[in-house]
C-alpha cells in the first residue's frame, strides 16, 4: 500500500518536474515512458493519470501558497472561457489526465503489455 | 489480443486527441497546453501578478548599468549613465508590464491582425494597408538619417523590447497570447512608426466632406454649407482675440432645398472612406480632450500651471504608461508615454511642462482620378499625360502562415488610389508623408523653455496635428497647432472633392510656422484649448479645417472657469477637470423654459419645466434635470433635423449643436417645420415644447416619475473602460461619474472616449505634478496594478508624482521592486 503510494508520489513528481521543466508535452512524454517501463502493472495508465493530475493540481497550489492570486484569477479566467469555474478546473485536470491516460496505455502496448490491466496478480 | 488491439486503439485516440488539443486546439478553442500548463501558461499571470521586490537582466549593447526603481504605484524610474541606455531600459520595462499591447497596436497599425485571429480580421487589415499605412511607415523609416539621434532612440527602445522578449520565461507571456494561441513577436525599429501612424489614423483621419456631402444630396448645397459651415458661429479660439467672453456670429441658415442627385452619388462614395464605427451622429465630438494654463499673474502661488486631460479611447490596460527617465547632466522627464514609443509623449521635465488636445484640421482630400482602365488601371493622366500607377502587392497571411488573401494597392503620386462606387480616387493625407515625431519627442524631452519646447515640436511634430499647450518654470505660458497643415488651390477648402487630372488641384505647400494658430503670454493670464476651432477666421491664415466633429462647448465651460477665477489653485485645477457644469446648458436652458412659459399648460410639460427649473445645470450622478435635458436635446436634434432622414428614418449627418444653438436664433425658419406633420407650420417654440414634453413622457415610461430611485443621471451615463481585446471579463463597465455631454469629464457611457491621462503640473521652483489615469502600470489582468487606479480617476483624486532626481532619493518606503539591467551578449 504504502510502497504503491510512493511510487505514485513519485511518477506525480515525475509529471510535474518535467512540466515545470519543458512544458506540458512532458506529460505525453512521461506518460509513454511510464507505460514502457511497467507495462504489466495493473493500472499503470490509471496510476499514471491519476498522478499527472497531482503533479498539476501541486504545481497549480505552490504559487497560491506564495501568495499569487490563482483562484480569483481562475474566475476570471472561466468567465472568459465561458465556463463556469468548475468546468474550467475539469479542464484543467481532464487535459494532463488523458494525456497520461493515452500515453502511457500506448507505452504499455507498444512494450508488450498482456493486459496487465485485470490479468495480471496483485503485488504483494 | 482483441482487447489490447482496442486498448492499443483507445490509447491512441485518446492521446493522439490530448495532443491535437494541446498544440493546435479546435474551432474556437485555443491550443490547451500552452492554455492550461500550471507553469507556464495562463495561470503564470497569476504567478507574475506582482513584480519581484529584486530583479536583473541583461540587454544587448547597453553601454553601463541601469537602475530601475519602482515606485508604489507602480511607476518605474529609469536611471541610466547614458540615453541610449535610457530609451533601452524603457523598451524593456514596458515590455515587461505591456508586451500584449506593444505586439496587439503594431499588429493593428500594420495591417497583420490576420496572423493572429485570421480571416476574421481581413476588412480591417485591408482598410489599413488600403489607406496606405504600412507603405508609409517603411517609406518614413527609410527617411530617417541613421546617424540621428531619432534613430539611435528607436534602435534603442527596440532593444530593449526584444531583450524582455527573448529573457522571458514561457510563465511570463501574457495570458492573451495563450486565449489566441499564439507567440510574440519580436520588436522591430518601424513598429514606432506604425504606432504613431494609427495614432495618426485615429486623430487625423476625419473625412469632413463627408457629412456635408451627405446632407448637401438631401437638402442642396447651400443649406449644408450653412449646417456644416466651415467656421463655427460660437468663436473661443485657442489663440486669444481679446475679447472678454465668447463672440456669436449667427448667419441666416437657409430653408432646406431640393435633394441633389448628383451629389448623392458622391456622398455615398465619401460614406465609403469614412473610418469604421463613424457614425452620423459622431457622438464621441463631446468627449474629446482638453488642456489649459494659467500664468502666474492669475495663479494663488505665482507659479505659472498646467493641466491636460487628452480623452482618447478608454481602454485596459490603459493607452498610457507613466514613467521617468533620468540621466544625470543630460535628460529628466517624467510623464507618459504610449507603449511602444520611444520617448514621453505627455509630460514634463525639470523646467517645462507640455499637454496636447487634438488639433482636428483637415489634412486629408480626396482626387477624383482619370484612368486607363476602370477594372484594373495602370495609368492615371495628370495635364494631359499619363503616369504609371505605383503598385503595391499585399498578402494578407493567417494564424500558420498560410495566404488568406492577395491584394494590389495602387498609388498615385498623392497617395493611394481607392475604387469606390464606380469610380477611381486618390487620396492626400499628411500622415502619409515624412515626418519626424520621434525627433520632436526627443528634443521635447530637452526643452529649457516653452517657447524652445513649441519650436522643437513644430520642427517635426507633422501628423495628427496637436495644439500644443506648454508652461515652464520661468512663468512664460504657449500654445500652438502644431502640424502640417496644407495649403490648397486659391478659392478652395478641403471640403471639395479635386479634379486629379489637374495638377493645379495640388496642395502647393504647408503653412509656415508662424502662421499656426499660437500665442505666447496673452493678457489674459490664460490659455486654453479643447478641439475648438483653433482661431478667429478673421485671423485665420488660410483654410485650416472643418473640424465639425466637435463643439465649442468645453472651450467655453474652461475659459469661464478661468476668467472667474484669479487666483487659481493646483486644486482648483484639478477641480476644474472635473467639472460637472457645462455652458451649453446656460445657453440651451432658458430657451426651453421660456418656450414652456408661453405654451398651453399640459401637465408633463408642467412638470417637465419643474424639473429643468429647480436643476443646479449640473451633471452629477444623482442629477435628474440631466436626465430629462439630455433626452430633451436629443429629441430636438431628431424633430429639427428630420430633412435630414433617408427613407429608413436614419440622419445621414447631424449638424452639431452650436449650430443648433443659431437655428435657436432663428424662430420661424422652416427647419422647425416637422414632416410628420404636413398639416402644421411648426416654430422654434412649437418644437421645443414638443421635444421636452415628450422626453418627459419617454421618462416617466423607462424610469418612472421624477425622483423615484431610477431617474438620476447614473442610471443613464456610465462608464465602461473595455480590455484591448474586448474581453468582457478582462473589462470594467457599469462605472459611475459625475459629467456629461459639453462638459470638461464627460462620463463616456458606452465605453468610448474619455479622459486618458489626467495631469496637473506646477511650475514652481521645483516642479511639482499630480496625474492619474483609468486603468493601471501592469496589463497583466491578475496584477493588482491591471486596474488600481480606477476609483481614484473616477473621484477625480490625483496622485502626487514621485520624481526624484537620483536612484537613492526615491525612499525605500516608495520603492516596491528594483530592476538591474547591465549589459548582455545578443542571443
Amino acid at each position: 500500500m504504502i510502497r504503491g503510494l510512493v511510487r505514485l508520489a513519485l511518477v506525480a513528481a515525475a509529471f510535474a518536474l518535467g512540466t515545470y521543466a519543458f512544458g506540458w508535452w512532458a506529460v505525453a512524454v512521461v506518460g509513454v515512458i511510464w507505460g514502457a517501463m511497467n507495462p504489466g502493472m495493473p493500472r499503470v495508465a490509471v496510476r499514471a493519470a491519476l498522478a499527472a493530475a497531482i503533479g498539476w493540481a501541486v504545481l497549480l497550489a505552490a504559487p497560491i501558497a506564495g501568495g499569487a492570486p490563482t483562484i480569483p484569477f481562475a474566475r476570471t479566467l472561466a468567465k472568459v472561457m465561458e465556463v463556469p469555474l468548475w468546468g474550467l478546473v475539469a479542464v484543467e485536470f481532464v487535459f494532463p489526465l488523458a494525456l497520461a491516460w493515452g500515453g502511457a496505455t500506448l507505452g504499455a502496448v507498444l512494450r508488450g503489455d498482456s493486459g496487465a490491466r485485470t490479468a495480471a496478480p496483485a503485488p504483494r | 489480443m482483441i482487447l489490447r488491439i482496442v486498448r492499443a486503439l483507445a490509447g491512441a485516440v485518446v492521446f493522439g486527441g490530448a495532443l491535437w488539443l494541446g498544440a493546435r486546439g479546435a474551432g474556437p478553442v485555443p491550443p490547451l497546453g500552452q492554455l492550461l500548463d500550471p507553469v507556464n501558461g495562463a495561470w503564470g499571470a497569476a504567478s507574475h501578478a506582482t513584480l519581484p521586490r529584486t530583479a536583473a537582466a541583461t540587454i544587448p549593447g547597453l553601454q553601463g548599468a541601469v537602475d530601475v526603481r519602482y515606485d508604489d504605484r507602480g511607476v518605474p524610474h529609469i536611471f541610466a549613465t547614458s540615453e541610449p541606455d535610457a530609451y533601452r531600459a524603457l523598451g524593456y520595462v514596458v515590455a515587461r508590464d505591456r508586451l500584449f499591447q506593444l505586439d496587439l497596436q503594431t499588429h493593428a497599425a500594420s495591417g497583420r491582425l490576420t496572423e493572429w485571429v485570421g480571416a476574421a480580421a481581413l476588412s480591417l487589415d485591408r482598410e489599413t494597408r488600403d489607406l496606405g499605412m504600412p507603405r508609409a511607415a517603411e517609406q518614413k523609416l527609410a527617411g530617417i538619417d541613421t546617424t540621428s539621434m531619432a534613430w539611435h532612440v528607436m534602435e534603442a527602445f527596440s532593444d530593449g523590447v526584444n531583450a524582455y522578449i527573448d529573457g522571458m520565461r514561457p510563465s511570463q507571456v501574457p495570458v492573451e497570447y495563450r486565449l489566441l494561441g499564439v507567440r510574440p513577436d519580436r520588436w522591430k525599429p518601424i513598429n514606432s512608426i506604425h504606432l504613431f501612424n494609427r495614432m495618426g489614423w485615429t486623430l487625423s483621419y476625419i473625412p469632413d466632406e463627408a457629412a456635408r456631402l451627405a446632407a448637401a444630396a438631401k437638402v442642396g448645397d447651400a443649406a449644408a454649407a450653412a449646417l456644416f459651415p466651415v467656421n463655427s458661429p460660437i468663436q473661443e479660439p485657442l489663440q486669444p482675440t481679446g475679447a472678454r467672453g465668447p463672440e456669436f456670429e449667427f448667419a441666416q441658415i437657409p430653408v432646406p432645398g431640393r435633394p441633389d442627385t448628383a451629389v448623392a452619388r458622391v456622398a455615398a462614395l465619401m460614406r465609403s472612406l469614412e473610418p469604421p464605427g463613424a457614425t452620423p451622429d459622431a457622438d464621441q465630438r463631446h468627449f474629446a480632450s482638453n488642456n489649459w494654463a494659467v500664468a502666474p499673474s492669475r495663479s494663488a502661488d505665482g507659479h505659472a500651471l498646467l493641466a491636460n486631460d487628452p480623452h482618447l479611447d478608454l481602454t485596459l490596460p490603459s493607452i498610457w504608461y507613466e514613467t521617468q527617465l533620468v540621466v544625470p547632466g543630460k535628460l529628466d522627464v517624467y510623464g507618459v508615454t504610449i507603449p511602444g514609443a520611444p520617448g514621453i509623449v505627455l509630460g514634463f521635465n525639470r523646467d517645462v511642462a507640455w499637454g496636447f488636445t487634438n488639433t482636428g484640421a483637415d489634412v486629408l482630400d480626396f482626387y477624383r482620378e482619370t484612368v486607363d482602365d476602370s477594372l484594373h488601371p495602370t495609368k492615371y493622366e495628370v495635364d494631359g499625360v499619363w503616369k504609371p500607377l505605383e503598385e503595391r502587392v499585399e498578402v494578407y497571411r493567417g494564424k500558420h502562415g498560410e495566404t488568406l488573401a492577395t491584394d494590389t494597392v495602387r498609388y498615385t503620386s498623392r497617395g493611394p488610389l481607392m475604387h469606390r462606387f464606380g469610380a477611381w480616387v486618390s487620396m492626400r493625407w499628411t500622415l502619409l508623408e515624412p515626418s519626424h515625431e520621434i525627433s520632436a519627442f526627443y528634443a521635447a524631452a530637452h526643452a529649457t523653455s516653452a517657447k524652445e519646447l513649441l519650436d522643437d515640436m513644430a520642427l517635426g511634430f507633422f501628423v495628427p496635428a496637436q495644439n500644443v499647450l506648454a508652461a515652464d518654470r520661468q512663468g512664460t505660458i504657449a500654445i500652438r497647432s502644431t502640424g502640417h497643415f496644407p495649403i490648397r488651390p486659391k478659392g478652395h477648402t478641403g471640403l471639395d472633392i479635386f479634379d486629379g487630372s489637374t495638377s493645379a488641384s495640388d496642395w502647393t505647400g504647408y503653412w509656415p510656422v508662424d502662421k499656426y494658430p499660437q500665442a505666447f503670454n496673452p493678457k489674459q493670464g490664460f490659455l486654453a484649448s479643447a478641439n475648438q476651432q483653433p482661431e478667429d477666421p478673421k485671423q485665420a491664415f488660410a483654410y485650416l479645417g472643418d473640424d465639425r466633429a466637435w463643439d465649442p462647448w468645453r472651450a467655453l465651460d474652461i475659459d469661464q472657469l478661468l476668467r472667474a477665477d484669479s487666483s487659481v489653485t493646483v486644486d482648483d485645477m484639478r477641480r476644474f477637470q472635473m467639472s460637472p457644469l457645462s455652458v451649453r446648458v446656460q445657453l440651451f436652458l432658458p430657451f426651453f423654459l421660456r418656450a414652456v412659459a408661453g405654451a398651453v399648460p399640459r401637465p408633463s410639460i408642467v412638470a417637465a419645466a419643474m424639473v429643468l427649473k429647480k436643476w443646479d445645470g449640473r451633471y452629477t450622478r444623482d442629477n435628474d434635470g440631466a436626465v430629462l435635458f439630455e433626452q430633451a436635446m436629443r429629441n430636438l436634434r431628431d424633430y429639427t433635423w428630420d430633412e435630414l432622414d433617408d427613407s429608413t428614418g436614419r440622419r445621414v449627418a447631424t449638424p452639431s449643436d452650436d449650430i443648433m444653438f443659431e437655428l435657436l436664433q432663428q424662430p420661424y425658419s422652416l427647419w422647425w417645420d416637422q414632416k410628420t406633420t404636413p398639416q402644421v407650420t411648426e416654430t422654434r417654440d412649437m418644437v421645443l415644447v414638443r421635444a421636452l414634453g415628450a422626453a418627459y413622457d419617454t421618462l416617466v415610461t423607462r424610469l418612472g416619475p421624477p425622483g423615484s430611485a431610477r431617474w438620476r443621471w447614473d442610471s443613464t451615463a456610465k462608464v465602461s473602460i473595455n480590455h484591448v481585446l474586448r474581453i468582457k471579463p478582462f473589462s470594467v463597465s457599469g462605472l459611475i461619474m459625475d459629467g456629461g455631454r459639453g462638459t470638461l469629464n464627460p462620463a463616456p457611457g458606452n465605453g468610448g472616449y474619455g479622459p486618458s491621462w489626467r495631469m496637473v503640473v506646477d511650475l514652481g521652483p521645483e516642479v511639482k505634478a499630480w496625474d492619474t489615469y483609468p486603468g493601471g502600470q501592469s496589463g497583466n489582468p491578475a496584477s493588482p496594478l491591471y486596474d488600481n487606479r480606477i476609483p481614484q480617476w473616477l473621484a477625480g483624486r490625483l496622485s502626487p508624482a514621485l520624481v526624484p532626481k537620483d536612484a537613492a532619493s526615491l525612499g525605500a518606503n516608495r520603492t516596491t521592486a528594483t530592476l538591474t539591467l547591465t549589459p548582455g551578449r545578443p542571443r
